[in-house]
């Protein structure tokens, strides 16, 4: 099955989430899921990924990482927002070393002139990596402008 | 060794499950998002007192009051679940809140606002107070005007009402305290 006439190649990139989510996206690449056999595959590199897998609320000492690895990323950028903290800052968004989720990420890098073409959300603490799987599926197809 | 591994593989068979196509492995107790039913809701707050990641928002816009679900914020812990004298809130082991749209994430339901009768800010909903009606007609208990008003005015007025019971008592000579 076929999301795509091309492979859709992701990065993961942690900005100080717990792990949970990043052991629901490791769940999503092993045999039971197997996200492979869609084409989906895990790189090392933001500079090779179509899709940025981000989860975690935003710390402010992971802040500068994140925007330098969402810059090396080739347009159109797409982010796959995974987890309740990635999506509203999650039970930590009163509290301050943080910015609260990829919303507010998303409009300071507005003002640094990075912009994100494509942005999906997969809430859920963690997300199921079944969830994971139907948010690049449903990224994808908005990012290729096709009907699904 | 590689026929023995083979050998083995036949025998355990395919761990993949096939997701899109297949349905996913899930239990009954799974935990899933909320389906919020806005018909039921009177906008007693009862969830956005227990909600530890604070995803059920109650908030005064105007004369309105607004109950939020913001599923992105959701831990899909269910307080709000048993909370909910209504039953407006409904568990489901559904996990597909996902979209490309933030707006997607929130629930929202308007309900309109009871102004307090002295001050006149917002302080419950219509429905709330309705509610309240209802049970104590079935009780059979008197409803006083002091009900209607806001807390801030109740406790004013519950003051006033008791500093006049206690100059009667002065007038009358009774000494406080003592019968």
């Amino acid at each position: 099955m076929a999301l795509s006439r091309r492979s859709i190649w992701v990065f993961h990139l942690n900005t100080g989430s717990c792990n949970g989510c990043d052991i629901e996206i490791l769940d999503a690449l092993t045999p039971v899921h197997d996200v492979e056999r869609l084409g989906i595959k895990l790189v090392a590199s933001p500079r090779h990924a179509d899709v940025a897998l981000l989860t975690g609320p935003v710390t402010v000492k992971t802040l500068p990482m994140v925007v330098r690895a969402l810059r090396a990323m080739p347009r159109p950028r797409a982010v796959l927002a995974i987890g309740a903290c990635a999506c509203g800052g999650g039970i930590w968004h009163y509290s301050y070393p943080h910015l609260g989720g990829f919303e507010n990420l998303r409009k300071l890098l507005d003002s640094m002139g990075i912009v994100i073409d494509v942005v999906g959300y997969v809430p859920g603490c963690p997300a199921r990596p079944e969830a994971i799987i139907d948010g690049i599926i449903k990224l994808v197809t908005r990012k290729e402008g096709g009907s699904r | 060794m590689i026929h023995r591994i083979l050998a083995l593989a036949l025998k355990s068979g395919v761990a993949t499950v096939r997701y899109p196509r297949q349905p996913p492995i899930l239990t009954e107790e799974f935990r899933g998002f909320l389906v919020f039913d806005p018909t039921k809701c009177v906008g007693c707050g009862a969830c956005t007192r227990v909600c530890p990641a604070n995803a059920m928002n109650l908030e005064i816009r105007g004369n309105e009051i607004v109950v939020e679900y913001f599923a992105g914020r959701c831990i899909l812990c269910h307080l709000c679940f048993y909370a909910c004298p209504f039953g407006a809130l409904v568990a489901t082991t559904s996990f597909d809140r996902t979209t490309t749209n933030f707006e997607d994430l929130f629930d929202r339901v308007a309900h309109e606002g009871a102004a307090c009768p002295s001050c006149g800010s917002i302080h419950a909903t219509k429905r709330l107070i309705q509610f309240v009606d209802l049970v104590l007609k079935s009780e059979g208990i008197e409803i006083e005007d002091r009900l209607r008003l806001c807390p801030e005015c109740r406790r004013i007025e519950a003051l006033r009402a008791l500093n006049a019971f206690r100059i009667g008592m002065e007038r009358e000579g009774v000494e406080h305290g003592v019968e």
